[in-house]
């Protein structure tokens, strides 16, 4: 860990790297904080194994028919807000049976990125680093993207907040109280999206659905008050990705997978600590 | 918006030769009644009588085939707002994070601007929670209220919200006979300015509180509490009943007469009810 501590001030991939783990965890710990109330964390891992498609689509059309605006960062949104989208319609007052639509998405994603990729001319190791993330790669653009998102969702839980809270305690009574809840189910739907694709730049396809839900479900045992939910959960995904990012560094392991492992460990810690407050008759 | 605002002598609900049908299969059929205002209105008939199809035609929420209803002055989609719905159950996380303050400032969740409740949503808020007998739970979570604390604090939503027109859907279901008791007294409370419609299978507690029966059986008929016998039930039901308490013109009912008795407006003999979906 003195390593890292001690290349921080020598390498500005590091400083990224850092910035990159904070700015992720405030979109997280935001948008994971809805996720984990309204339990819908398997929305969250078919948009992110979705992903997939976007990023091999992208690459394809790069290579085979030379459209080379096209990043793949950029096919990942693109299919990540067209799920959200498809999602939030299909599932609206229990149109389709939303885990029957989830495992389609997250399947058929996954299934077409590996289809994509195969086609593509060459090896693709880059999109391969995708699956298990890359947060010691970020870059300048990057976290221009990322502090852009964080502003987006700040805004939008700032102005929403009320209506969220409202549509995830009951839908049903918010929209007869007058919400116009097939709205924010789209707005909620894509910030969702967008919060897995910059968490798969960090720590992956496979990993993302870990780092949105795992703070901020650590958040949800120690506090009863939404808002504060959200503000534990970012400061909970800040410390984890640094501690990870800082521990993963010497020895050489794997960022993603040790900023997930300590998410688990402390989710860990905080289901213990709630469970013994409650036998012990305090309020959990 | 004011221009539907009820008068003195318009009643809170009209409802004129409304039939209503999932697919083929008709729930509710020539249903005609007329509730004032500030009524206590129990609505009463058996499973898939069409009670809660009844609700949800009234919340807008379902278009009838023929007919037409009117709900405080206008039609139920454009006065939804001024209705206060209470479901028979919530859906609810044990470990939802909201407090009792938010959920009832949930009922101005539409009034609310950027994100925010002003001091006019607090009052409001205070009031409701105040006349649910509820004021001092207001930082309290949601999640720690037994089931009859948590109805009244959905009805304080709802009143929180402006409503004029309480719709309840089973509101003791599952309640103890304790707080099923101090809820009845509550509706009755509540109908010093508010119109409160419950549908319940609670026939001796009803008759006890209520001041109309609406039963309810594919069709319906509105009786006045003084009005009720057992016969009335009896003949909503389309069956025997058991009365527990004998509190109010309630008995043991003989199955034998049911079958024979004439229809009373409420639906009558088993061969006429219809399956209610959404019971």
């Amino acid at each position: 860990m003195l390593t890292f501590f001690k290349d921080l001030c020598s390498y500005p991939f590091l400083v990224n790297a850092v910035v990159a783990a904070v700015l992720v965890s405030v979109a997280a710990g935001l948008a994971g904080s809805l996720v984990v109330v309204r339990r819908s964390t398997y929305l969250a891992g078919a948009v992110s194994h979705s992903i997939l498609a976007g990023l091999g689509l992208a690459r394809l059309l790069q290579r085979r028919f030379g459209f080379d605006g096209l990043s793949p960062m950029m096919g990942a949104v693109l299919v990540a807000v067209g799920v959200a989208l498809l999602m939030a319609r299909l599932t609206a007052r229990g149109k389709q049976r939303a885990d029957t639509v989830l495992s389609a998405v997250w399947t058929g994603g996954m299934a077409l990125g590996v289809s994509f990729v195969a086609a593509t001319p060459g090896y693709q190791d880059d999109l391969m680093s995708y699956l298990f993330g890359s947060i010691l790669l970020v870059s300048g653009t990057d976290l221009a993207w990322m502090a852009a998102m964080d502003v987006l969702i700040i805004g939008v839980m700032a102005v929403c907040y009320n209506r969220f809270l409202a549509i995830a305690f009951n839908e049903e009574l918010a929209r007869l109280r007058g919400v116009n809840t097939a709205v924010y189910e789209v707005v909620y739907h894509v910030l969702t999206a967008l919060t897995v694709v910059l968490l798969v730049r960090v720590v992956g396809i496979v990993l993302a659905i870990a780092l949105l839900t795992l703070p901020a479900a650590a958040a949800g045992l120690v506090t009863r008050r939404l808002d504060r939910m959200m503000a534990a959960a970012v400061g909970i995904g800040i410390a984890v990705s640094l501690l990870g990012l800082a521990v993963s560094y010497g020895p050489g392991w794997p960022p993603g997978a040790t900023i997930v492992e300590i998410a688990v460990l402390v989710y860990l810690a905080a289901s213990c600590a709630a469970r013994r407050r409650v036998r012990l008759g305090a309020p959990a | 918006m004011s221009a539907e605002r009820p008068t003195a002598a318009e009643p809170a609900i009209e409802v004129s030769d409304v039939c209503f049908a999932y697919g083929g299969q008709e729930v509710l059929h020539n249903v005609s009644f007329r509730i004032a205002r500030n009524a206590l209105v129990a609505v009463v008939g058996p499973n898939g009588g069409g009670k809660t199809t009844l609700l949800k035609l009234l919340l807008g929420e379902l278009e009838p085939r023929y007919g037409t209803i009117r709900v405080l002055g206008g039609a139920p989609a454009a006065t939804r707002v001024r209705i206060g719905y209470v479901p028979q159950t919530v859906p609810f996380d044990p470990r939802f994070p909201v407090s009792v303050r938010e959920a009832v400032l949930m009922g101005r969740v539409a009034k609310s601007r950027f994100g925010h409740y002003g001091p006019p949503d607090h009052t409001a808020a205070r009031d409701a929670l105040a006349r649910v007998g509820l004021a001092d739970f207001e930082r309290r979570s949601f999640a720690e209220l037994s089931g009859g604390e948590r109805q009244r604090v959905l009805i304080a939503q709802a009143l929180a919200g402006g409503s004029e027109l309480l719709l309840l859907d089973e509101p003791v279901a599952n309640v103890d006979p304790e707080h099923t008791s101090r809820l009845y007294e509550l509706f009755k409370a509540l109908t010093s300015d508010v119109t409160v419609m419950m549908v319940s299978h609670n026939l001796s507690v009803v008759t006890g509180h209520a001041t109309h029966v609406l039963c309810v059986n594919r069709m319906a008929g509105l009786h006045a509490i003084g009005e009720v016998a057992s016969s009335t039930f009896t003949e909503a039901f389309g069956g025997s009943l058991t009365t527990i308490r004998h509190d109010a013109d309630c008995h043991v009912m003989d199955p034998s007469a049911a079958l024979d008795a004439p229809h009373h407006g409420c639906g009558g003999g088993a061969d006429s009810r219809a399956t209610d979906r959404t019971d």
